[in-house]
């Protein structure tokens, strides 16, 4: 099982979203990471044959995703970043109109749907309008339809979106037992999702694949560039200002930075290894100090 | 409502994930590819379990499964493969049958002898000879079937038929068996 | 030896009973493997046409009855007042841009609600999906214009043909406007868009018949002209319309 893409391109108009993204993705977790508008449902939504690309290749197995048409599709199981329902549907008729148009007969259809109510914890509320659902819910929900086929290829955009602490563990665990026999891709802009189950992160920023690898693969790229030191209240908001803090703790006598920088921040800095988090906020500084 | 269904229903049923269907198409052909795996090993717990095997692999390969011919030799199609491929596993020697097991409702000795007598003419026909005798003679298959199981064409069937029935009658004569 | 003699004689070569219990466990298995395996058998296009009727709004049946009712109750009273061509032009003209109407929020309802998304990563796509719902609606639009058309001709003194055109051209004009519109107009304004030119264009059609000497008296041949090149407007809208669906791009309105 190989999906490979080559030389992926996709422009809106003269806005490029995706810029000659190279990459093969075998069996396994991968973690797409990065800002807003950095082009990850972008590439998403081409992986799904959703968009063409302006110009380069996705290929499943090495045959053009877009020419596998309706065989790819079986394979595919997709969750948008938005999406919405039918509004007479219940959670049991939406997963039972899905099964339908990814080609399930009916008593297979009804046999994974109730699976996957059980699976995703929607069980008792089967029968209730998702009108009726909280955020979490209608999540958990959009999961579950994306799995109806069994897909070897799943594509999850924003998972964790309006899930609570509790419902993220639970997804951590349905997405690693997962990951083994197949290809999950799950996009998120918050590290600590993706951090423990992804086999692989793809970090992405302005439509091309900055950095990608294992988790402590890529983190040894910034290996020294991660520092930490106690200081004062005082000397604590300079160094916010002039570094990129990755971590903040308030001690009894002063505060505790995590600092992100090349070269060594303050006089009592020493350095330490880096995690995920830092990574991130070395490649998009510019980002999270704009969001600041 | 199953009654009215032929083979082809039953597998389309199947192939919608209809696990009764499934049962009602094991129930309907298991005593006869016992019976055939039973008369190409001559062991009655191999022949179980490679019947077992037949089903396991038809339910995998439906998949592939092409509505073209009977479903029936396709069936025995699988099964001839699966004990042909037991016997090649087994170590040279011991492909002999040697440990007849006396069928539980036998109990008369001369019954007993007769079935071991006709075991032991058949054992003596090569494979590919063997095969078209059981398929003719125990589930009255027709010979485009037949061929169409062993995969070979019609008149080297028939002609194995007829060189295996010689060698039978050959056989009972010489035994004095009537 | 006969062959007859030798079956008999191979036949003496009786097999041991089977054992029930193994013959279960097999069913057992099986049907795990069954539970196991891929869905492979996938259900036809045809199937999931049948399937996908309960998913269709029961308004639309009940709309399209109503229209139905209210012209049959209406046409005989009009008949007897006026000219008899004029009124049956009136009431079949203003009729059918509102049948064609009752279709477009099922049509648009993929992207009002935001599941073409998740509609276009499925085996059966929204391209086919819209396609399956034109034939339901197609089909349903057939049989209530074909009752419309025995119903009237029973009612009037104008020829069945007529009578079809004069169904059949504002229909089919109607339904490229409304089609078009759910192209260009973008969310949840389309189905308001075309609704209001919906009953913008039927109420066109009654003016028009009312007080147009020309639309009363357009022969036949120009009825045909008028019908064909509708009819041919409304072809290269669908096949648009298809093209539209199939590419993402043109669908993506929020930015994420």
């Amino acid at each position: 099982m190989e999906l490979t893409m080559d030389r992926l391109t996709k422009m809106y108009g003269s806005k490029v979203a995706v810029d000659r993204l190279t990459a093969t993705l075998h069996k396994g977790v991968y973690g797409l990471v990065g800002a807003n508008g950095s082009g990850k449902t972008t590439l998403m939504r081409m992986i799904c044959d959703i968009l063409k690309p302006t110009s380069g290749v996705i290929a499943y197995n090495g045959t053009d995703i877009h020419r596998l048409g309706e065989d790819y599709r079986d394979l595919l199981g997709y969750l948008p970043q938005h999406f919405g329902y039918y509004p007479d549907f219940s959670a049991y008729d939406f997963l039972m109109y899905m099964a339908a148009l990814k080609g399930l007969p009916q008593s297979k259809a009804k046999q994974k749907s109730l699976e996957l109510l059980e699976l995703v914890g929607l069980t008792g509320e089967k029968g209730k309008k998702i009108n009726s659902f909280s955020g979490g819910m209608r999540q958990r929900l959009g999961i579950a339809q994306a799995m109806l086929n069994d897909p070897k290829i799943l594509i999850l955009d924003e998972p964790t979106a309006g899930l609570d602490p509790k419902e993220r563990v639970r997804f951590r665990n349905l997405i690693s037992s997962f990951g083994t026999e197949r290809i999950v891709i799950l996009s998120t802009h918050i590290v600590s999702d993706v951090e423990y189950i992804a086999d692989e992160i793809l970090i992405m920023r302005k439509g091309t694949l900055l950095d990608h690898g294992p988790v402590n693969h890529i983190t040894a790229h910034i290996h020294g560039a991660v520092w930490e030191c106690e200081v004062s209240e005082s000397e604590a908001a300079q160094l916010n200002d002039r570094y990129t803090i990755s971590h903040l703790k308030h001690l009894g006598s002063g505060v505790n930075l995590r600092i992100v920088s090349e070269s060594k921040p303050c006089e009592s800095a020493l350095p330490t290894s880096p995690t995920l988090e830092d990574l991130y906020l070395h490649y998009f500084k510019e980002e999270s100090h704009r969001d600041r | 409502m199953w009654r009215r269904l032929d083979d082809n229903q039953l597998i389309k049923k199947i192939h919608q994930g209809n696990a009764d269907a499934l049962e009602r198409l094991i129930q309907k052909y298991y005593p006869e590819i016992y019976r055939f795996c039973y008369r190409k090993t001559g062991n009655p717990h191999i022949a179980a379990d490679l019947t077992q095997e037949v089903f396991l692999r038809l339910v995998k390969s439906l998949d592939n499964y092409i509505h073209e011919g009977k479903f029936k030799s396709y069936l025995f199609t699988i099964a001839l493969n699966l004990c042909h491929d037991y016997f090649r596993k087994q170590p040279p020697g011991m492909q002999r049958l040697d440990d007849f097991e006396v069928p539980a409702a036998e109990n008369q000795i001369t019954r007993i002898e007769q079935s071991y007598v006709v075991k032991e003419a058949l054992s003596r026909l090569p494979d590919i000879q063997k095969d078209v005798v059981i398929l003719r003679f125990y589930h009255d298959l027709t010979l485009p079937d037949i061929a169409d199981i062993i995969g070979a064409n019609l008149s080297t069937t028939k002609s194995r038929l007829k060189q295996g029935l010689e060698k039978l009658k050959k056989f009972f004569r010489e035994e004095d068996f009537c | 030896m006969t062959d007859q003699k030798l079956k008999e004689i191979l036949h003496r070569y009786s097999v041991p009973e089977i054992d029930p219990a193994h013959l279960r466990q097999t069913i057992q298995l099986a049907q795990k493997e069954l539970n196991r395996a891929r869905i492979y058998g996938k259900i036809t296009f045809w199937e999931l046409l049948a399937g996908q009727i309960r998913y269709i709004s029961p308004y639309i049946w009940i709309a399209q009855a109503a229209l139905l009712v209210l012209v049959f109750s209406l046409l005989p009273h009009l008949s007897r007042i006026g000219d008899a061509q004029q009124t049956a032009m009136a009431v079949l003209s203003t009729s059918s841009p509102l049948l064609a109407l009752v279709a477009v929020p099922e049509l648009g309802k993929s992207l009002h609600y935001q599941m073409w998304e998740m509609e276009m990563a499925c085996r059966f796509n929204l391209q086919k999906l819209i396609l399956l719902r034109l034939i339901l609606f197609g089909v349903a639009d057939l049989i209530v214009i074909t009752t419309l058309l025995l119903f009237s001709s029973t009612h009037s003194p104008v020829s069945l043909i007529h009578l079809g055109m004069y169904i059949l051209v504002p229909f089919t004009m109607a339904n490229s406007l409304y089609l078009f519109i759910l192209r260009k107009v973008r969310g949840k304004a389309a189905t308001a868009a075309a609704l209001s030119a919906g009953i913008f264009l039927s109420l066109g059609f009654a003016l028009l018949s009312r007080f147009s000497d020309a639309y009363a008296v357009t022969t036949l041949t120009g009825w045909f002209l008028l019908f064909f090149l509708s009819a041919w407007i409304l072809t290269r809208e669908i096949s648009t319309l298809f093209t539209y669906f199939s590419e993402g791009e043109q669908l993506i309105w929020i930015r994420s």
